[in-house]
């Protein structure tokens, strides 16, 4: 599909989803609806890296709790600035951030990458619970955003994000990404500049994560340090693109859409504290026994199958 | 005419194994070089000092009289010299015309006063112009060795170090290799190779080096070195040179 039809299936889909809010008293359904597009954003920010360029991080909550305290600590200064404005500086701060940590962090790649980004979530974490200019454990309230235009907002932030990644991954840059993933050595053998790469990729990336942060803010009128620095936010921001198909756009859209309806589901089902977390366990595990590469891929691997099973049948 | 590459009293040790004790190569622009030697002589480690992924103990490469000994890999490249490995290495999840766009994005965009070649004539050049689009993981291995070739093109290089390009084709692909050799010489770029077969070496190399023991023991045309005693030495352990020389 080229960028043209995905520009359009997206403002196909956006007025699908007005047309749908219009002719419906859809208010449990447009809040999931902007939950789920929370952890896509967030999930298409962790592709970029963990998906094209193949370092796993396992602390995406930092720059989504970034994103998200960007908004809450003016708020909780009594700072009159808006709202908007802070979601988009949430994001910028979060690039900032994943800038000044490329350094020491891209350093290594592979298993420490994953402990490096692991720790560093556990280090953040730890700071803004024990600092009361960050309001430690108690967390902010911000003032309630009003839903029916911030959920419309979130959609369609989504959607552009979804379109701006797909035509990210086919420019030069994205290519570059791929290849550093694919080969390293070759990729230093035609002049990529491995560092550059993965550090533009790692900041791209925190910007779209910060994005998701700061909207989540905005959406639950609240912001404290687990729910948006804890180790719990950086497993459900990865499993999506992890179980939908790394490296595919499509792929991390279905699975964050998945990942928060099960999570949902099994929370309605489940009523033991934290049993959700059994049904996606399994979900993990089914998903890379039948197809290790992820749903996406292995939807489009088995229609390929099929197609051609079609063509020697005729 | 000035050498376009140079390898200079160049000395590197593994350990307590020494690869080479201090090695002088000269190659001139628009040559076709052999570089031939037995297992672990050191033709690879030769190509990775060159290319910036191992630096050597002492001694230094030129090129175009510039010392590169220090740079990194991707100024290397950018300045012009491209590289194609033994074990075939392309971006498998890529298509061959991606494959040869992002070498030029790469390292290209710096060098656009020395570009030969669009994208799609590299891909005719390279016998990929029907295979363009498709991902390069479901080709073949001759096709795959095709685009890393087209990916060293794309990076409009001046010199090309082709490892070992023969490995795992017939006998049909590796003529068609020395083909197109051939005529990336005739198209202004200077063409390195290390090979094992010797015709390969005796048909397209305009000067040959050979390694041995951490020593070039000889330099010249191929049919200087297959006369060599020392080479002779060096390979059959002076017994007969008749295998040599076929």
């Amino acid at each position: 599909m080229n960028l043209k039809k995905w520009i359009l299936s997206g403002i196909f889909a956006f007025i699908l989803y007005l047309v749908f809010l219009s002719i419906t008293d859809a208010g449990f359904t447009a809040n999931f609806i902007a939950y789920i597009c929370l952890f896509v954003i967030a999930g298409q920010g962790w592709n970029l890296l963990g998906g094209y360029i193949g370092e796993i991080s396992f602390g995406h909550a930092v720059f989504f709790g970034i994103g998200a305290y960007t908004v809450g600590l003016p708020v909780g200064y009594g700072l009159d600035i808006n709202l908007l404005l802070l979601v988009f500086c949430g994001a910028i701060v979060a690039g900032l951030f994943a800038l000044i940590i490329s350094y020491p962090l891209l350093r290594v790649q592979g298993f420490p990458f994953l402990v490096g980004t692991y720790g560093l979530g556990i280090v953040v974490k730890s700071i803004v619970v024990v600092s009361p200019a960050l309001f430690a454990t108690r967390g902010i309230f911000l003032k309630s955003y009003d839903k029916e235009i911030l959920y419309p907002l979130i959609v369609a932030i989504t959607i552009a994000v979804i379109i701006f990644v797909k035509w990210l991954v086919e420019q030069d840059i994205g290519l570059k990404f791929k290849a550093v993933r694919d080969v390293p050595v070759a990729a230093r053998m035609i002049g990529i500049n491995i560092y550059k790469t993965k550090a533009t990729a790692l900041v791209i990336s925190a910007v779209l994560t910060g994005l998701a942060g700061g909207l989540f803010a905005l959406y639950g009128s609240f912001v404290n340090p687990s729910a948006c620095f804890g180790e719990n936010t950086s497993i459900f921001i990865l499993l999506g693109p992890y179980i939908g198909g790394i490296g595919t756009v499509l792929g991390s859209l279905f699975g964050s859409t998945i990942v928060i309806i099960l999570q949902e589901l099994a929370r309605s089902l489940i009523k033991v504290n934290g049993g959700h977390y059994m049904l996606m366990g399994l979900l993990l595990i089914t998903v890379m026994m039948v197809s290790k590469e992820g749903i996406y891929p292995g939807l489009v691997k088995l229609m390929g199958k099929v197609k051609k099973a079609g063509a020697k049948r005729e | 005419m000035a050498p376009i590459l140079e390898v200079k009293d160049l000395k590197k040790s593994f350990g307590g194994l020494e690869v080479f004790s201090g090695i002088n190569i000269s190659i001139e622009e628009n040559q076709i070089y052999g570089i031939i030697g037995t297992n672990g002589a050191g033709k690879t480690t030769l190509f990775n000092i060159i290319c910036g992924v191992l630096r050597p103990d002492c001694g230094s490469v030129l090129y175009k009289g510039v010392d590169i000994t220090a740079k990194e890999t991707h100024q290397i490249a950018a300045m012009g010299i491209g590289r194609c490995f033994q074990t075939v290495m392309p971006f498998k999840s890529m298509t061959p015309y991606e494959n040869a766009r992002v070498a030029r994005a790469a390292a290209g965009k710096l060098n656009q006063d020395r570009q030969k070649f669009s994208l799609e004539e590299i891909m005719e050049i390279t016998n990929l112009q029907d295979k363009m689009n498709i991902r390069t993981q479901e080709l073949s291995l001759p096709d795959k060795k095709n685009v890393e070739i087209a990916r060293a093109l794309a990076c409009n290089p001046e010199v090309i170090l082709f490892d070992e390009v023969s490995c795992g084709l017939s006998g049909e692909e590796i003529y068609s290799r020395m083909e197109l050799m051939r005529n990336l010489a005739k198209l202004g770029i200077t063409v390195v190779v290390v090979e094992h077969i010797m015709l390969f070496i005796k048909e397209i190399c305009d000067q040959v080096s050979v390694l041995h023991s951490g020593k070039v023991i000889c330099s010249g045309t191929p049919k200087e070195v297959a006369e060599d005693e020392g080479v002779i030495e060096a390979y059959l352990g002076g017994k007969s040179n008749e295998n040599f020389r076929s």
